[in-house]
């Protein structure tokens, strides 16, 4: 693709040369005109004069030409020739110039002479005039001209050299100056173009100059040009959803690296101590204990991880059954709370004892063992309340909302980020922050939508979109098997599907050995 | 030496620390950043490994905080961001040495070693007082043809000596040296180990070499002051 310089140029200079040559043309047809008229009205006034010098008296016709005032008819250097005949053509009288030559015998009237260019017989290119003229009656009062009847055909002839002379030095002058304003027109258009295209090079300069490492910079919309002013703000719109993405993803990168490199740190340093110093039984036994525990917490992450991407791959099912929420939320926060009692927390589950959903229980209860095990390890005081309401014909909205005062109004859109923690030292063992990643791909698994509000001082997470037991929504287990099981290969005649890995993943019989904060 | 990790993972720290002992460093552990800026600026620390994701303060505010205090004592990080400009931004904020978790113990006990060497000035790998060798690289302790063998506390006070060999070493400095504040050296405990070591420094009637200044300390020669 070529330069919009080169576009604009290839453009623009062609049509103002075709502009300069048009106007040349016309500029020299007109001054041709002008001259050509000049030249022909003078022949038409020397014919003019011509025809005045005759005078009819009766029968008698008299030409009052006199050669010492006429001398050009006489000869020179620059000869002029006319001839006279009388209507019927015959020759009444003609200049001495001419010799034994003749003029054409081309005539029109006055008001409409017939002019044309000849071959003098001198053999220079002329041009002539032929024209009837009325001769004057010797009486008095004269009779208007259009009563005059007696009419006799006037040539004159005169060179043209010096009109052609003219014209051609007009028309050379015309080259040069259309040359000339062609080089103008060049310098004006190119320096014009790239005037007018320095703000799109400007532009162009600053986005080239934004790498990954200069994200945060921006193009700026102040000192751009109206017609631009949409590409940059689009630029940086973009630019600004990049850098999110890139310090999402480095917050990412680096809260995985402490999440995996930390206990694996633990776990080489025990060894490595313990082998050092094999003999010292103590030390050795105090070093394994914390290499378990270091393993487990590396084995927790790690099996996160794992799940999360089969979640998120849809290659784990979801086995969609009749079930009680009351009962559901009860059981998963008995696990929690013990430890919710402890930091004087109060719980109040406002589900209806009949409300049943039709979802895969044990999917359901990895989330809302998330969100209550979150609540009672985060909540700053007061009461967690889970409430359950309709959302939509056949859905219902569940809702976990805790108090949160240590939580930002801009860490709500980061909770679900993959090892995303509000405590940035990431201390503690208990969570590794991948947790809410986790129950998002699981809440997308249950065709339900799981977001999070803070809402003056208290978070609120809602799980909606879940299926409410007998309605039309609740399908059968066929229906489910076939629709929330994308990849199991049972369900579609895609063979490269078939070849998949469809193992549902093992679970523990409490349900929940993933379970896990983000907070 | 005497240490300081700064570190929030209690069982790194207990390893870290078990391992740094029993090579006879003395070595303090706290568990964030503001204690570890307290601990740096208010004792004499060689050393101070410093973990970057702490509560608190994080690693790199500590360092300003301490260059900013003037404390130049050496510090080695601790991390597990191995980004290249994380390694820069901490060598840049002024530490000696930047280490990625995981790592192996024994290189960190080198460069622990060698961060100890710019306190000390250049050591020998061999360091020879009359008929005593002290092969620091082997750890080992010779007089004569004799095989000493020597409590981690006792090898770290002979060669706490011998790195300062013709000076007199008092009895609070070798404190700082060979014990941490969860020692709670007695009074007389320095005293107890310079006697035990004498006793396998001497054995079969050898010269003596650790010479008591009485009311100013002691000081590890061929001959008496």
């Amino acid at each position: 693709m070529t330069s919009l310089r080169r576009r604009l140029l290839l453009v623009i200079v062609p049509g103002v040369l075709v502009a300069f040559a048009l106007a040349g043309l016309v500029l020299a047809t007109l001054a041709h005109d002008t001259l050509v008229d000049e030249l022909d009205a003078g022949l038409l006034a020397r014919a003019r004069a011509l025809g005045s010098l005759f005078e009819r008296s009766g029968e008698r016709l008299e030409f009052d030409y006199a050669g010492q005032v006429m001398t050009a008819f006489e000869g020179g250097p620059e000869p002029e020739y006319f001839e006279v005949r009388y209507p019927d053509g015959r020759e009444l009288v003609r200049s001495p110039t001419l010799g034994d030559e003749h003029l054409p015998d081309h005539t029109g009237s006055l008001s409409a002479p017939r002019l044309f260019d000849l071959t003098l017989p001198d053999g220079r290119a002329g041009r002539a005039v032929g024209v009837l003229v009325p001769v004057q009656e010797d009486v008095e009062p004269r009779p208007p001209i259009e009563y005059e009847t007696f009419r006799l055909a006037l040539v004159v002839a005169v060179s043209r050299e010096a009109l052609d002379a003219r014209l051609a030095s007009l028309g050379a002058g015309l080259a040069g100056a259309a040359g000339l304003a062609a080089l103008l027109v060049l310098f004006a258009v190119g320096f014009g173009v790239r005037r007018a295209l320095r703000p799109v090079d400007a532009l162009a300069d600053r986005v080239a100059r934004i790498d990954a490492d200069s994200l945060d910079a921006r193009v700026g919309s102040s000192d751009v040009p109206n017609e631009l002013q949409p590409v940059a703000r689009r630029i940086d719109e973009l630019l600004e959803r990049l850098d999110e993405a890139f310090a999402r993803q480095r917050r990412m990168t680096a809260a995985m690296a402490h999440e995996l490199r930390t206990p694996l740190a633990e776990l080489r340093a025990a060894s490595d101590v313990a082998h050092r110093w094999p003999d010292d039984a103590a030390l050795r036994d105090d070093l394994l204990r914390a290499a378990s525990t270091a393993s487990a917490r590396l084995s927790s992450t790690v099996e996160a991880v794992m799940r999360f991407c089969r979640v998120d791959a849809g290659r784990e099912a979801s086995q969609p059954r009749d079930t009680s929420l009351r009962a559901l939320v009860e059981t998963h926060w008995s696990g929690v709370a013990r430890r919710a009692e402890a930091r004087g927390l109060r719980f109040s589950d406002e589900v209806a004892d009949d409300e049943r959903v039709h979802v895969d229980p044990e999917l359901l209860g990895l989330v809302l063992a998330n969100l209550l095990g979150n609540a009672a390890e985060f909540a700053s005081a007061g009461t967690i309340r889970v409430t359950c309401e309709a959302h939509g014909p056949t859905t219902l909205a569940l809702r976990v909302a805790n108090t949160a005062s240590d939580l930002h109004p801009s860490d709500v859109s980061r909770l679900a980020e993959p090892f995303w923690r509000a405590d940035t030292a990431r201390t503690g063992d208990a969570h590794s922050g991948f947790g809410l990643t986790l129950c998002n791909a699981v809440a997308r698994l249950l065709d339900a939508e799981l977001h999070f509000e803070l809402v003056n001082g208290v978070l609120i997470a809602s799980l909606t979109g879940l299926a409410r037991a007998g309605t039309a929504s609740s399908r059968t287990a066929d229906d489910d098997a076939r629709t929330r099981a994308p990849h199991d290969a049972s369900a579609t005649n895609d063979p490269a599907r078939a070849t998949r890995d469809t193992t549902p993943t093992a679970r523990s019989p409490s349900g929940n050995p993933l379970v896990d904060g983000t907070r | 030496m005497r240490i300081l990790l700064v570190e929030d993972s209690e069982r790194l720290a207990h390893s870290i620390q078990s391992g740094l002992r029993r090579l006879g460093h003395g070595v303090d552990v706290v568990h964030d950043g503001d204690r570890g800026l307290s601990y740096a600026r208010n004792n004499p620390y060689d050393l101070v490994l410093l973990d970057v994701m702490l509560p608190g303060r994080d690693g790199f505010s500590v360092l300003r905080a301490l260059r900013d205090d003037g404390v130049d004592v050496h510090v080695l990080m601790l991390t597990a961001r191995d980004a290249v400009e994380d390694r820069v931004h901490g060598l840049q904020a002024g530490a000696d040495d930047y280490l990625v978790k995981p790592f192996a113990f024994d290189e960190l006990a080198a460069r622990v070693d060698a961060l100890g060497r710019r306190v000390r000035g250049p050591a020998l790998p061999v360091v020879t007082i009359g008929d005593l060798k002290i092969d620091t690289s082997a750890r080992s302790v010779t007089r004569g043809e004799r095989v000493l063998d020597l409590s981690r506390r006792e090898y770290a006070l002979i060669t706490y000596l011998a790195s300062r060999r013709g000076e007199t070493a008092s009895r609070i400095e070798i404190e700082d040296q060979l014990y941490d504040e969860d020692s709670l050296p007695m009074s007389n405990v320095v005293a107890s180990t310079v006697c035990s070591l004498r006793e396998k420094l001497e054995s079969g009637g050898a010269p003596r070499l650790i010479h008591t200044r009485r009311g100013l300390g002691y000081m590890l020669a061929d001959s008496p002051p």
